[in-house]
Parts: structure tokens; sequence; C-alpha cells
């Protein structure tokens, strides 16, 4: 074991001397570090390491423009690996060793609320970028949500079906926080508006296939599916469908976070609400850089990731960095800015409101946005 | 740094604990528990259920620490009919049924989501309680070892028939083990939920019952010290790929993996080349006439 | 009528992904009387190269499967040069344990080459529908793939001289060894067999749905309870097993118990299939524990 380990560790050493001098911020002041924490070995890790992107291409324009009163940020990204224990050992390590002040966070209320339990004592800041439980509400002061709530989009997308003329809908959504808390706030919106929900399917993240899970709509014959979730379920998903023939459209949460497994069966079929400003200009240039940069499509949290290190960035160049500093300035800094997933405003509980919605249907080969 | 260094002790701690139960079970008596991560998870649910409903925490305890062992000595009892690899067979299933039903009940705590539970907030004082439990766990194994129990426990590791020409009935005795080593395992539950402030599903997948193993065969499966020193390897290795990914510049993706091939290989060699484990189990004789 | 077709169908097809990934694991159960958690990295480890060969080498699917399912087989004997066949004489609960290690080795050696994320073969097929039940023509190949591997590996068995020494070490080592049967041989012969049909299920699984390195844990635990099911070293009792557990998934989740016994609709839920999977195998090994004991003793 010992020795297995040493020449692991030895050969690390050779690739870090061969790699380190490109990857080093080099400025006469010492750089400032900002903790990152994503699952990047969990089932899913795209949406993850879609918001560190987001997070390096902030950090590298507030880098180009001069850093953080003349000091350059320095990020430090750990592994969460989607387990409570791995996320705590991270945010220990970030606050204790590297001695960050804020940490940009991903990670459902499992991994959150423990780091946010240990962040708040010491008085860190967390920018939130995925989980959306009201439980981080308690958080308010330490935690900062750049992702609206689940039930305000869950909501828009259950008076969207309806608006659409849908009088009958199936859920279909990932077993997590994310899916049911999408599914229940938007099965009350749907029902508000006089249409009956047939059928509620809450399915096992990862498995490879969800044909069987399908299978009861093929009698049910609803009108519309309704559904949220990340990518690669979310086109095993629309196989499945696709396969046992049923042609309902999809009305969802979060379309760019959808994976369509066949371009022309899903040809106007999946539709929904997004965050907004995926298609304003500043949306469309983050889109082009990070296409350009790492040669794919960013799917939502890359934005949530750019604004929360955006905001953070503004928020220790106007107060310095000081925790308690940067903590009141933020929510002042988010007032002029005009962020990649639209105006960021907080409540008290740092939770994000108001934020703006906009709709997107996938056609010819692409997701475009509708007029509202 | 300290702060670092308390969280990897208590990990450790905690960790050597479920390695010390496992000792109990596998190198003491040889029963193959490949579900070690079932009792543990039961201990840190007990904590998880009490806080979702509303109960102290020493009813959590309570609960975690006395399902365990129940738990144990069902999934145990068919074990004197079967050989060990089904037992070992029942026992991963029945690990993975607990986990898949916290998953998908969600009125037993939180589901899928998981469950808050208090925090022990001094974080020195987690770390000293969880050195009592592994100083306590490891004062009882080695009593235990040393005992009269011990040593008939070690004939029936080897062989089974030879313990019942003795008029000893293995499974009463097997019972006893995994009773106990269960409550220990249960313990450790119980205070890592309240070290971590949170139990989820996602803390107790397959993977953990393995990594518990490789800690077990790797220092020596058959010596408390030998527990303890793998348990330390293994979650010091676990802590350091961190530091080595940021130090190496290399994805911590590929670090991470690298990490658990490391693991699996350390199984292998260690079969092959020394299956006494680091610290082996020392020769004993003894007078049977003497007593 | 249709949906008692539908489930007959969706069991004939999981039935046949799991079948031909479990015959490998009785088939090493007969002869080296050990539960071989890595055999299920084998299917993951062929699945991978099939991938490897289609996307990168650009060989068409079939041949890349064929091909993945040889190399997949000399991967096995490689395995078992490397580590079993230096452990023959440790107990089964060792070579248990070790290979756990193997398996936890391939995986996240499989992991650290592809990533965490998943793969998709980009093939799509058509749907068919007979009597309005719905099923694919990429169904339609699996179940006749797994059927055609059956079919050989039975003659290869029961009709060959290869096969009758493996059955011969299988229902007894030592006599068979005495008649002159080359051992170490017929075992390289086994591995092989294991490493190819897993391989050659892997791919099939990965075809259906997707690649990833944590499918191993997705097949795991039907590939074991269908086994179990069929009696642990019964090469084809497996295959059976994997179908009798398909049924009972399907029937489970399709039938509406609430019609049934009260006015409401009810199913019950989805993601309770796995329970399905585990209970079964932990209630065959508590229910016939003499049965299962006194053949491992035999």
């Amino acid at each position: 074991m010992k020795l297995g380990f040493s020449v692991l560790a030895a050969v690390c050493a050779m690739v870090a001397f061969s790699a380190l001098s490109p990857g080093a911020v080099r400025a006469d002041e010492p750089p400032v570090s900002v903790g990152v924490i994503a699952n990047l070995t969990g089932s899913d890790p795209k949406s993850s390491v879609d918001m560190v992107h987001g997070v390096e291409m902030a950090a590298d324009a507030l880098n180009a423009a001069g850093g953080v009163k003349g000091r350059k940020i320095a990020l430090i990204v750990e592994d969460s690996e989607y387990r409570p224990q791995a996320g705590i050992e991270a945010a220990t390590k970030l606050f204790d060793v590297n001695k960050v002040d804020a940490a940009i966070v991903f990670g459902g209320s499992s991994v959150s609320i423990p780091i946010a339990e240990l962040a708040a004592p010491k008085g860190k800041i967390l920018m939130n970028t995925s989980a959306s439980s009201a439980k981080l509400g308690n958080y308010g002061g330490t935690l900062f949500s750049t992702l609206p709530l689940d039930d305000i989009v869950g909501q828009q997308v259950g008076f969207y079906a309806a608006s659409k003329g849908a009088k009958t809908a199936a859920f279909i959504v990932p077993n997590n926080t994310f899916g049911t808390g999408l599914m229940e706030s938007a099965a009350k919106a749907f029902e508000e508006k006089g249409g009956k929900v047939l059928r509620k399917i809450a399915y096992t993240e990862g498995q490879p296939d969800y044909r069987a899970d399908l299978q009861a709509l093929v009698a049910l014959k609803p009108d519309a599916i309704i559904s949220a979730g990340y990518g690669d379920d979310t086109r095993t998903a629309f196989k499945a469908a696709r396969e046992l023939g049923i042609d309902a459209p999809w009305y969802v949460g979060y379309p760019s976070i959808f994976s369509v497994e066949n371009d022309a069966w899903m040809n106007g079929k999946l539709s929904g609400v997004d965050n907004g400003g995926l298609d304003s200009p500043m949306g469309q240039k983050l889109k082009a850089a990070a296409v350009a940069k790492y040669s794919a499509e960013p799917r939502p949290h890359f934005y949530y990731g750019y604004d929360a290190m955006m905001l953070l960035g503004l928020a220790m160049q106007k107060a310095g960095t000081g925790v308690a500093a940067i903590k009141a300035a933020l929510p002042d800094v988010a007032k002029s800015y005009d962020g990649a997933t639209g105006k960021i405003e907080w409540d008290a509980r740092g939770q994000r409101i108001n934020p703006p919605m906009d709709k997107f249907m996938f056609k010819d080969g692409k997701l475009q946005a509708i007029a509202n | 740094m300290t702060d670092f260094i308390i969280f990897s002790v208590t990990t450790i701690a905690i960790w050597s604990v479920l390695g010390i139960s496992l000792h109990l079970q596998f190198g003491l008596t040889g029963l193959v528990n490949f579900g070690q991560v079932l009792p543990f998870a039961v201990g840190a649910y007990g904590a998880g259920f009490a806080a979702v409903h509303g109960l102290p925490i020493w009813a959590g305890a309570l609960i975690g620490c006395g399902l365990a062992p129940l738990i144990g000595v069902l999934v145990i009892l068919p074990a004197g009919r079967l050989t060990q690899d089904y037992w070992a067979l029942v026992t991963l299933g029945a690990g993975e049924i607990f986990r898949l039903a916290m998953l998908n009940i969600s009125g037993i705590a939180g589901g899928v989501e998981g469950a808050s539970v208090v925090r022990l907030g001094d974080r020195t004082l987690a770390m000293v309680l969880a050195l009592v439990l592994l100083t306590g766990t490891a004062l009882f194994a080695f009593r235990m070892d040393r005992s009269p129990l011990g040593r008939l426990l070690r004939v029936l590791r080897e062989d089974e028939t030879l313990a019942a020409t003795l008029g000893r009935n293995p499974l009463r005795f097997q019972l006893v083990v995994t009773a106990v080593s269960w409550v220990m395992a249960g313990l450790a539950g119980v205070l890592y939920a309240h070290v971590t402030g949170y139990v989820s599903p996602s803390s107790f997948m397959v993977i953990e019952t393995f990594v518990i193993w490789t800690a077990v065969v790797l220092g020596g499966p058959n010596t408390i010290a030998g527990v303890v020193l793998g348990t330390a390897v293994v979650q010091l290795t676990g802590v350091s790929t961190r530091f080595i990914a940021q130090w190496s510049h290399l994805p911590s993706e590929l670090v991470a993996n690298l990490r658990l091939a490391a693991f699996g290989a350390v199984l292998v060699l260690v079969f092959l080349f020394r299956p006494q484990g680091v610290i082996p189990e020392p020769k004993r004789r003894y007078n049977a006439d003497s007593r | 009528m249709c949906r008692v077709i539908q489930i007959l169908f969706n069991t004939l097809i999981y039935g046949s992904e799991i079948a031909i990934i479990a015959v490998g694991v009785a088939l090493s159960y007969s002869i080296l009387r050990f539960a071989n958690f890595a055999h299920v990295q084998f299917a993951v480890v062929g699945a991978y190269t099939a991938f490897s060969l289609h996307q990168y080498a650009g060989a068409p699917i079939a041949l890349a499967a064929v091909l993945a399912a040889l190399l997949t087989g000399l991967f096995a004997v490689l395995v078992d040069w490397l580590v079993f066949a230096r452990l023959r004489n440790i107990t089964p609960e060792g070579k248990m344990i070790v290979s756990w290690g193997v398996a936890l080795f391939i995986r996240s050696i499989v992991a650290a080459m592809f990533g965490g994320s998943a793969r998709v073969f980009d093939v799509s097929s058509d749907t068919l529908s007979i009597g309005g039940a719905f099923f694919t023509l990429q169904d339609v190949i699996v179940v006749a793939a797994t059927a055609l591997a059956m079919l050989a590996l039975h003659a290869l068995l029961y009709r060959t001289l290869a096969g009758t020494a493996l059955r011969a070490l299988a229902s007894n080592r030592d006599l068979a060894e005495t008649r002159g049967i080359p051992a170490a041989r017929m075992i390289g012969l086994m591995w092989f067999i294991c490493g190819t049909t897993a391989a050659l299920g892997g791919t099939l699984f990965a075809l259906q749905t997707r690649l990833q390195p944590n499918m191993d844990l997705v097949m795991l635990l039907p590939v074991f309870s269908a086994v179990t099911i069929g009696g642990l070293d019964r090469v084809f009792g497996a295959a059976l097993g994997a179908v009798v557990l398909s049924l009972a998934q399907n029937l489970l989740i399709s039938v509406d118990f609430g019609t049934l016994f009260s006015g409401e609709s009810w199913s019950v839920p989805t993601q309770f299939r796995d329970f399905i999977a585990v209970g079964a195998m932990v209630l065959i090994l508590l229910l016939r524990p003499r049965r299962i004991a006194a053949r491992a003793a035999g």
C-alpha cells in the first residue's frame, strides 16, 4: 500500500512540475483564494462541472480586469462526491487549511446544509448555485442563492402547461429534492387552473432504462407530460417515451438542462420555463465564450456559477477582503449587477426572489426562445 | 490546520470503530459481512428518525443502537444453516434494502433529501467523543479477544465441526458476536450523524462497506492495532487526495478514481502477498489443563 | 390483453439482458465455488470496449460487440492468471473478498479512463407494435442475441468434449482430475466463456440504455438475484432465474392493485423495483438454505 501510494505521488509530482507554470497565478500581491465545492465524481457530474466552468469564466473576467483591488482571484476546487461527509471534508479544508472567506457550492441539500452548518458559526460566505430546499433559508447572512427556489419555477411550469390547453398531465421527475419539489408546486399550479394530474412518476436517478416507469402512461394517455431532471436521465426518459409511442408534448422546468435524444421526434414537442437572460446579449456572449473554451454548450448551472463568482468578486472589490464587509456589500452590488441569469434580488434569508423567467422550445435541433 | 486535523482524527476514530466491529465478526469469528454499512446506517438513521419526529437525542441514540443488533440478529439467524458466501450475499442485500427503504420512504427520515440532526458544534468535543468511543470499543474487543469466549470463537473460525464436538453451538456464539459488534457499529452511526449533522442515503452506499473491508484486510483482520492502523491509512489516503489533486493540478475526478483503484489493488495485493495483513495475529498456545 | 402482452415482452427483454450476464456467475460458481463479484465488471469492460471499437475505430456495432466479447474473454483469463489462479487454495470467503478488490480496481480504472458521465451508442431503432404492445427492433435483436448465445453455450456444455470436462469439474473436481481432465486448461476456458458472455451482455445492456462506470452497481443485484433464484451453481437455472425475476418486477409494477381492491387507481411505485430484486434474493436464500447448503457441501 505504502509503496503504491508513493509511486502514485511520484507520478503526480512529475505531472505537476510539467503543468505548474501555465496554471499558477502570478502577481505581486498574494492572490485571494475562493473555494468551489462541486460533485465531480457523482453519478451525473456534468451540471456540476458546468458550474465550475462558469465560476472559472467569471474569475478569468475579473482577473483580466485587474482582479480584486489589484490581487488576482485563485480558485480552489474541491469534490463533494455528493456525500455529506465528503462535502464537510471539502469545506473544512477550504475554511481551515486554505483560509478562504467564501465558497461557491454545488450540491443538493444533503451536501449544502451540512456545509452551511459549518460555515455559519465561522462567519464564512456561501454562494449556493444548485440546492433549492426551503431549509437553506435558515442560513440567511451566510448563504446567498443565485438560483431561484423550485416552487417559483414549478408554479410557472404548471401555469404554462395549463395555458397550452392541457387538461390532463402526467409528471415524470427524478426522485430527488429538485424533482419532487418542482413537481409538487407545478401540480398545485396546474390543478389551480383546472387541470387534472393523472400520475406522478418519481424515478430513481441514474437507472439505465425508464421504460417500465413510463409504461403506465401508454394507457393513461395524458394531454401533456410535465417534467424536470438532469441530462442523462432525461435523455433516457425521452427514449423510453418515444419507444413506447407516447406522443404527448413535454412542458418542463429548465429545458436547457434536458438532453434531447432524437431531434426529429422532439421537434416542437419540448418546451418550458427557464431562467431569464439565457437569450440576452450577455447570455449569448457567455455561451459563445464557453463553447470556445470548453467546446460544449453550457447548461444553466454555468450561468448560476458565473453570477455567483461575479457578485462575490464585485463585493470583494467594493468592500476589501473582510468577511463581514463582503457580506454587507453583496446585496448592494447585486442591485447594480445585470446577471447572466437576469436581475438578482435576495430576501433576508438570502433566497433569490422575483427571478426573470423566459420560455423556450426545442425546434430545428436547438432550444429557441419563444414569446411569453 | 488544527480544525482539519481534528476532523481527520474524528473520521479515523469513527471508521476504526466500524473496523473493530468487522474485526470481531470476520477476524475473530469468521463471519463475512458484506453489509457492514448496515448497522452504521441504522445507527445514523436512529438519530435521523428522532430529529425528524421531534424526539430527544438520547431516544434517537437508543433507537439506533437498539435496532442495529436486532436487525443483526435477524440477519445472522439463517447463517447457521448457510455457508459463508450465501450469508455474504444476504448481508449485502440487507444493506441495500435498508438504504433503498430510507431513499424511497420519506416518512422515516426525509427520504432522498435526508434529514438534519443536531450537530455537535464543538469540534474538539466531537473528536473527544469519537476517541472515547474508539477506546471503549477497542478495550471491549480486546477483553473479548482474550476471554475464553475469544478462544472459542477462534476455534469456531478455524473449524466449526470441532467446536460442535466440544459441545458448543456455533450459532449461539455467532449471535452474541453479531449483537455486540452491531451495537458498536450502530453507536458509530449515531455519533457520525451528530458529527455530520445530516443523514442521507448517499452516505451508506455499498462502496462504503468495501472501504471498511480494505482497511481491515490491509491492517490485519485479526488484531485491533492492525484494524486501527489500516483505517488510518485508508482514511488519510482519502483525505490526502484533495491535497494531491490541488498540488498536481490533475482533475480531482481522476485522482478520486485512482484512489479507489488503489483500494482495490490493496485488497488483492494483501491477499496475494501478505494475507495476515500488516500486523499479523500472534500465534497463541494454550495449556488446556491449567484452567 | 395488450397489457399482458406488454408485460410479457418487457419480461423477456429485461430477462435477456440479465440472463446472459448471470450464466457466467453460475458457471464460475459451479467450478470454482465462490461468488465472483468481479464478474459484472467484465460486462462493463466489454461494453466500453465495444463502444471504443465502434466510436473511435469505426467498426460496425455487430463486429465491435463480437470483437469486444472475445477481447474481454481474454481479459478474464488474464485476470484469473494474475489473481485468482494464485489464490485457488484460500477459503471461498477470501476469494469473494479478493473478487471485490478486483471489481473495485477495474471499475475505478474504467471511471478514470472514461470519466463519470454517461456515453451512449449512437443508434436509434424503430418502434414496432403487436396487439397494442410496444417494442423496438433493438429489443428483438437483444432477445435474439441472448437466445443464440444460450444455445451456443448449451451446445458447448452438452455437445462437446470440453463441455463434458467442464461439467465433470463442476460436479466432482477431484474425480475429474484423477480421470485426467486438464483442470487448469479447462478453468481457462471457463474464464473465457465468462468474460465473453458477460461482455456481450454488457454491450447489449449499453445499447439499450447507456454506458456509465457505475452501471455495474445497476446490474450487480439483479444478476446475483437471478443466480440465487436459479440455484447459484446452475448455469441455465441462472438464465431462468433472470426471467422469473424480470417477470416478478414487471408484474408488480404494472398491476393496478388499487383498481383490484378499491376504486382508486394505485400501483407499486416503480422505484420499488430494486426492492424486488434484492428482496427476492434475500428471501430465496433464507427460505431454501438447506437445499443450497446441502448442494454446496456435496
